[in-house]
């Protein structure tokens, strides 16, 4: 087995089920997020590029993830060789986040749109900075802002209080105040 | 109780178990990494191969073509040479004032709004001659647009496979947009890359790059040994063989159709209607080019070429049907105004 094969198959048993979840959260669709990892895996692994090891594979595979969904390619080809009926939740209850929690979460998310979802999700989880968001979507910094600060409300909305770090580099003047 | 949103994300992606997705096709994953992976290198094949356009439609045929081989690898090569090896350099000594982005970026200005232009890591898939490739640099210390503005920029593109260089194109073009963001200045001007060989030595390049998966690396000035890199972006180059005939009566030596797969072709009341289905993003400027209509494409900007050729009323089109993962231009030949 080639060694980039070898990497590959140690990220999907590692982490296949954890960049399932990452991209459920961007696509808000679990069935539409399995054809996109799938992709993503391809794209990244056919390529040349030595991968040394799955930790390393990983950061290029979910940035190929939220290529592949941002750029919103309809694929007529479909990956599911087997179709399970039963329900594939196969969460593991963590003590410091109830059941409840992580469900709501989700629902939540799956309300916004594309922009905001993918806003959210790379502060929040990949905890990078407004610049760098700016830059991984081709935005403004100010448009970043703005997106996250509507997502947040939209998301408090559903939730409730969140225990979000709304830190100054988010923090809007609230324009339509001043209109 | 509020919500910890960041912890939450933290906890249900990476809480999630070990374990292949049930829904994970990894036969087909591994396949289709693996055949993007292959290289088609062959040696010069001899000449003789069977002419497209008369041979029955129901046969599959191939029309041959030399493929050039890659240049190898040369141990001690200067990094940024034909042959060598750049990766430590890209490594070690990443460039991020240079971006590149696939086709004609354009940041916009308008109504004092600055975009940015969005981070690409690959330039897509092509099949024609040249790759249409965005080159942005930064201006560090730059004040503002106005003094750059005008001011020549040298830049390099490294093409490897592998790690090892095989194409090197140098490249000085006008600047044709730009833009001011964060106290960053932006430049950007457009090129084709020309998808050839480099000169090894003792051995002329030129010949066009087998299909493949490549990477693109960019550096400043025209200077080797490289010291410092800017990339890699992914870069695909699709094989330009047409693997299935055309069919008898198609004036194919006067209406050069793209490579690709022949998807539909039929002929009603003297029209001919072709689709021919190929996974580049160039597929329709690669068949205004064979046209001649490449740079008219260029100034308006159409998705519809019309031509007569020696006699035929030729319509082509770039369709968004898809067949499997391909989107595939349209011809339309027929004798009379279409």
């Amino acid at each position: 087995m080639a060694a980039w094969e070898q990497v590959l198959d140690d990220l999907v048993q590692v982490r296949g089920h954890a960049l399932v979840r990452y991209a459920t959260y961007l696509t808000g669709d679990r069935r539409q997020a399995e054809d996109v990892v799938q992709e993503a895996l391809v794209r990244c692994f056919g390529r040349t590029r030595t991968l040394r090891d799955a930790v390393a594979a990983e950061a290029y595979v979910r940035r190929a993830i939220l290529t592949e969904f941002l750029d919103g390619h309809r694929r007529t080809t479909r990956w599911r060789s087997v179709r399970h009926l039963m329900a594939r939740d196969e969460h593991v209850e963590s003590p410091e986040v109830s059941t409840v929690e992580r469900a709501s979460v989700e629902a939540a998310l799956a309300t916004l749109s594309p922009r905001l979802r993918a806003c959210v999700v790379l502060r929040f989880y990949d905890d990078l900075t407004v610049a760098e968001i700016a830059r991984t979507l081709g935005l403004a910094d100010g448009t970043v802002k703005r997106y996250l600060s509507d997502a947040m409300d939209a998301l408090e909305g559903v939730l409730g209080p969140l225990n979000a770090d709304r830190t100054t580099d988010i923090e809007l003047v609230n324009t339509r105040e001043a209109r | 109780m509020s919500t910890d949103l960041s912890r939450t994300l933290h906890a249900t992606i990476d809480g999630e178990p070990a374990g292949v997705p049930t829904a994970f096709d990894m036969s087909r994953v591994r396949a289709r990494a693996r055949r993007r992976r292959t290289v088609r290198v062959a040696t010069r094949a001899a000449t003789g191969a069977a002419a497209v356009g008369v041979i029955a439609f129901a046969g599959l045929h191939a029309t041959r073509r030399d493929v050039t081989p890659l240049p190898p690898a040369r141990e001690g090569a200067a990094p940024g040479t034909c042959g060598s090896d750049v990766r430590a350099v890209a490594d070690e000594h990443p460039d991020d004032s240079i971006s590149l982005y696939a086709g004609v970026a354009q940041a916009h200005e308008e109504f004092g709004d600055d975009q940015p232009v969005p981070e690409q890591s690959a330039l897509g898939r092509v099949v024609g001659p040249e790759a249409e490739i965005t080159l942005g640099v930064r201006h560090d210390g730059a004040p503002s647009l106005d003094p750059v503005w005008d001011t020549p920029v040298d830049l390099r593109l490294v093409v490897t496979h592998d790690g090892t260089v095989v194409g090197v194109v140098d490249e000085s073009v006008d600047t044709t947009s730009g833009y001011e963001r964060d106290g960053e200045v932006w430049t950007f001007r457009t090129v084709r890359m020309p998808m050839v060989t480099c000169d090894e030595p003792g051995r002329s390049g030129g010949d066009r790059l087998p299909a493949g998966e490549y990477e693109v690396y960019a550096t400043r000035g025209d200077d080797t040994p490289v010291t410092a890199l800017a990339g890699p972006w992914d870069l695909t180059v699709v094989d330009d063989t047409l693997v299935a005939a055309l069919p008898a009566g198609f004036p194919s030596d006067v209406v050069p159709v793209i490579p690709g797969r022949v998807v539909r072709a039929e002929e009603h009341d003297g029209v001919w209607t072709v689709e021919v289905a190929n996974p580049a993003d160039d597929r329709f400027l690669e068949a205004a080019r064979l046209l001649g209509e490449r740079d008219y494409l260029d100034m308006v900007g159409v998705d519809k070429i019309e031509k007569v050729v020696d006699g035929w009323w030729v319509e082509v089109h770039n369709s968004s049907r898809i067949y499997g993962d391909n989107e595939t231009v349209s011809y339309f030949v027929g004798h009379r105004p279409l």
